[in-house]
């Protein structure tokens, strides 16, 4: 394998146009010059050990002009407010939305509104230098949205880069549910990088899930950088149904006491696919609970990553987490490394994580097929049973539905092609 | 162990700070310090070395010079300057010792100190000591009866002039030259050490043991121990640490291979307690050591550690489990207090099929320590039906301290099973108030529940080891609590 030198990051760069968007250029030109001295990590770098970017490397980015699409047919939930992006265009804005929630897109945005964020790692410091699009959403505080806010990012076309950039900022006392989904149509080596940085205040309630639908020839890098204040109570859903490349990285700063975070992640994975899940909860006040459920199928080639992260920090004592990942390995070429990490500096806490892997329940499938139920439909009603625990934290009954409809797809489609 | 309360612990505790901590006024013999090609030669020369062994030595210096020093353990400390280390001290020597009475009252009152009386243990309970003070090894009991079952155990140097042939075969197989920083930094400049053969089918029907201990001031410790268990054989290895207390940090960098043929069991037991630094994070022990073991067809190696000593640890007792049906077990206790770091655990290499492995690690933390499990468990393509299961339990005695797990588990086949649990948390208010509810002060309550705590791996030890472990944790604990 050869080394990734500097060169190869600028290289990779050269096709992409700076960001028109809107972050003061104080923010542009400092990181500027952070990614010059940068370059795409290799797997000696811990964050990266079981992850190879040489073939993201490799890919030769052009924008390509995007086509007409149908957009209503990626919606995930029928009744909620839409946003939806195609490439760097915002397609489509929803006109109603109620009182004390604003939405800013591209244009709109003012560079006062961008708060300051953190940046860290070359997907980050790439997104800030080539961020084309996205929103700054603000929800006043008391304001309880009395439907979802749907986010579509779609990603048209081959070798194309998208870079999108989104804030959101939750008011005091707020409640909101934001469904995101990530979809790539005619997608060729395309590569799109998403950033989230999400403000809780105080009290506030919100639960956010995003569904990664990309598909086979895309390479999706997406960040989370999440900070609660106190008594507030955030969940991350993190759904990902196909994706031939996908890494996330979710950073959670529990930044008040009375906290609560849930992060919830399923990844069922076939033929060649790579997902790679990175999640850092830190809790930096006392008095905090967070409970972390992350669980994969794969077959054929795929591989899978874990790492989470629970950080204790001196002080913050009275602190409940939980951290648990299951595997189940399909096939004999698939592989997964899970690495799930504590690190405590306070003695009042209780915390635990746990991981397994292993394989389907053979007797359990023995007992469908005494039934007289097929032995791809008994794998199919195991599989759909392991990940259930996962899939019923999603609250929305709307969305739960969708994702058990993408799965019979996914499923029979697979079961075709096994047969 | 049964007569053994608390309260005599409590009473053997006080004022006791570092029991070991005494230092041995006897005649060594060091070199200069520094470390270079002819520092090398000379060590070799000073053990009159054949010249496969020289040249395996300067192979490794040349390694190790082109290698840099890690720094992904959680630990910190200031690196140790290699060139201001004296690599040898032996105790000085006129001649050869001829019997056990020839050695230097002085030597054997040490010995007593330790607690590891010749006499007394190889009246009492048949267990064969080889004591390395400094470097050099000093005696060898039971040479005779164990030489009778074609039993080699002796000095590492011994090997070298006596057995050859076994000593080229397999030094280097478990843990190559390259290795590690450590490992090579060893494999040029290791002074003594101990080796241990047991033929085809022979169960040794002793334990046999170790005692290691650094004495000179300004030395590093690098020894060497080397155990084949040949076809169908057992040995249970019991080694043991100390250092006298001294308010410079001590290098101590060893390595230790153990291969286990067909059907052979190896059982290996540490007990380490390197002198930990003072209160104040002074002094100390730097234990960088690299333990590794190769299981063959049906083997089976068995770790068992309790680590309370040296102010740094870093430490991974593995197995390769390269053999079918082949068994790894680590079982640990480390303890942390006052400033102490260690970063320990293990590494299950699954290769072969059927293989198990089982991971029992305690942590304890207390005092300003910071206390980690870094493990492995990886299972290869062609290890079908591997099994693991991994503990790791954190018990937090400070608001001060630290405890961290950094588990990772690489899976590559899909019939292996792996389980990995580790918790965090301090002793249950709950279970304390319950003991007290019941007349037993607080104190002894918490006594009560680490040791409890630690029972697993305990009960792993050989007996007279696991008193002196409990002895240890104690010790080690006294006045964190509470």
């Amino acid at each position: 394998m050869e080394p990734v030198t500097k060169a190869t990051l600028q290289v990779f760069r050269k096709k992409l146009s700076p960001a028109k968007l809107l972050l003061p250029s104080s923010f542009i030109d400092a990181n500027e010059k952070e990614l010059l001295e940068m370059d795409f990590p290799n797997s000696r770098q811990e964050a990266w050990k079981y992850t190879r970017l040489n073939r993201v490397a490799k890919i030769n980015l052009e924008s390509t002009p995007s086509s007409i699409i149908d957009w209503s047919s990626y919606l995930m939930v029928k009744d909620a407010y839409n946003f939806v992006f195609q490439n760097s265009e915002c397609i489509y804005k929803s006109p109603d939305l109620p009182k004390g929630v604003s939405i800013k897109i591209g244009d709109e945005i003012g560079a006062m509104d961008w708060l300051s964020s953190i940046n860290e790692g070359h997907v980050a410091k790439l997104n800030v230098a080539h961020a084309q699009n996205g929103c700054v959403i603000n929800i006043s505080n008391g304001v309880q949205l009395d439907k979802p806010i749907q986010l579509l990012f779609i990603s048209d076309g081959p070798k194309q880069p998208n870079f999108w950039r989104n804030q959101l900022q939750h008011g005091k006392g707020a409640k909101a549910d934001i469904h995101v989904g990530y979809f790539s149509k005619d997608a060729i080596d395309s590569y799109s990088n998403v950033h989230w940085s999400v403000f809780l205040k105080e009290n506030s309630h919100l639960i956010m899930t995003k569904i990664q639908n990309d598909g086979d020839a895309n390479y999706h890098f997406s960040t989370e950088n999440i900070s609660q204040l106190k008594d507030s109570n955030f969940t991350l859903n993190t759904l990902t149904l196909d994706g031939s490349f996908v890494r996330n990285d979710v950073l959670v700063k529990v930044e008040g006491e009375n906290c609560e975070t849930h992060l919830n992640g399923a990844y069922i994975m076939k033929e060649n696919q790579h997902v790679d899940n990175h999640t850092t909860i830190d809790h930096i006040f006392p008095n905090c609970n967070s409970y972390e459920l992350y669980k994969g199928v794969m077959d054929d080639k795929s591989t899978a990553v874990f790492n989470g992260k629970v950080f204790v920090r001196p002080n913050a004592q009275k602190i409940n987490a939980f951290q648990s990942n299951a595997n189940v390995l399909l096939s004999n070429d698939a592989a997964v490394n899970s690495k799930p990490e504590l690190e405590i500096y306070a003695d009042d806490v209780k915390c635990s994580h746990g991981s397994t892997t292993g394989q389907l329940d053979e007797e359990a499938i023995f007992y469908l097929r005494s039934r007289g139920i097929s032995e791809a439909a008994a794998r199919q009603l195991v599989v759909a049973a392991f990940m259930q625990d996962v899939f019923l934290k999603v609250a929305s009954n709307e969305l739960k539905s969708y994702i058990y409809q993408q799965l019979a797809v996914r499923f029979n489609l697979y079961l075709q092609e096994k047969d | 162990m049964a007569n053994y309360t608390e309260d005599d612990l409590a009473k053997e505790l006080k004022d006791q700070e570092y029991k070991f901590g005494f230092v041995s006024d006897i005649d060594t013999d060091t070199i200069p310090i520094g470390l270079n090609e002819d520092i090398v030669r000379l060590i070799s020369s000073k053990k009159e070395e054949p010249q496969w062994m020289l040249d395996y030595r300067l192979n490794a210096l040349a390694i190790w010079s082109t290698m840099n020093e890690p720094s992904w353990a959680h630990v910190k400390y200031k690196k140790p300057d290699f060139q201001s280390i004296a690599y040898y001290s032996a105790p000085k020597q006129t001649k050869k010792y001829e019997s056990w009475d020839d050695v230097d009252p002085e030597m054997k009152a040490t010995m007593t100190k330790l607690g590891i009386s010749m006499e007394e243990q190889q009246r009492l309970t048949g267990v064969a000591v080889d004591f390395v003070m400094d470097s050099v090894s000093v005696a060898t009991s039971f040479k005779e009866k164990l030489g009778e079952l074609g039993i080699i155990f002796c000095s590492f140097s011994d090997a070298v002039q006596n057995h050859p042939e076994l000593v080229k075969k397999y030094m280097g197989s478990v843990v190559p030259t390259q290795d590690n920083y450590y490992a090579t930094l060893n494999a040029a400049v290791f002074t003594d050490g101990s080796f241990c053969y047991i033929p085809k089918g022979v169960r040794c029907p002793m334990e046999l043991s170790t005692y290691f201990r650094i004495n000179a001031g300004g030395t590093g410790q690098f020894e060497r121990t080397l155990v084949i268990a040949d076809e169908g054989s057992y040995v249970s290895y019991l080694e043991g640490c100390t250092a006298p207390q001294r308010d410079e940090n001590q290098l101590h960098a060893a390595v230790v291979e153990l291969i286990a043929l067909e059907n052979a069991e190896i059982k290996y037991s540490t007990v380490q307690n390197w002198y930990p630094g003072d209160k104040n994070g002074l002094g100390g022990i730097f234990n960088f050591v690299t333990k590794r073991g190769v299981c063959e067809k049906n083997a089976k190696i068995s770790w068992t550690q309790v680590e309370t000593g040296s102010a740094v640890t870093w430490k991974y007792p593995s197995c390769i489990l390269k053999g079918d049906n082949s068994v790894g077990e680590f079982y640990s206790v480390a303890v942390t207090n006052n400033y102490q770091q260690a970063d320990t655990g293990t590494k299950m290499i699954h290769l072969g099929k059927n293989t198990k492995s089982t991971i029992i690690s305690k942590g304890i933390s207390a005092g300003k320590s910071q206390n980690s499990y870094r493990g492995l468990v990886q299972i290869h393509k062609n290890a079908h039906n591997a099994r693991n299961f991994s503990q790791c339990d954190s018990l937090l005695m400070s608001s001060e301290c630290g405890a961290h797990t950094f588990p990772y588990i690489e899976c590559k086949n899909n019939s292996a099973k792996i389980e990995h649990e580790a918790t965090t948390s301090k002793i249950g208010e709950d279970q304390l108030f319950y003991c007290k509810q019941r007349g037993i002060s607080e104190e002894k309550a918490i006594g009560l529940i680490v040791n409890g705590y630690c029972k697993e791996v305990l009960n792993q030890l050989p007996m007279e080891f696991a008193v002196e472990a409990q002895k240890l944790l104690t010790i080690s604990l006294e006045g964190s609590v509470g």
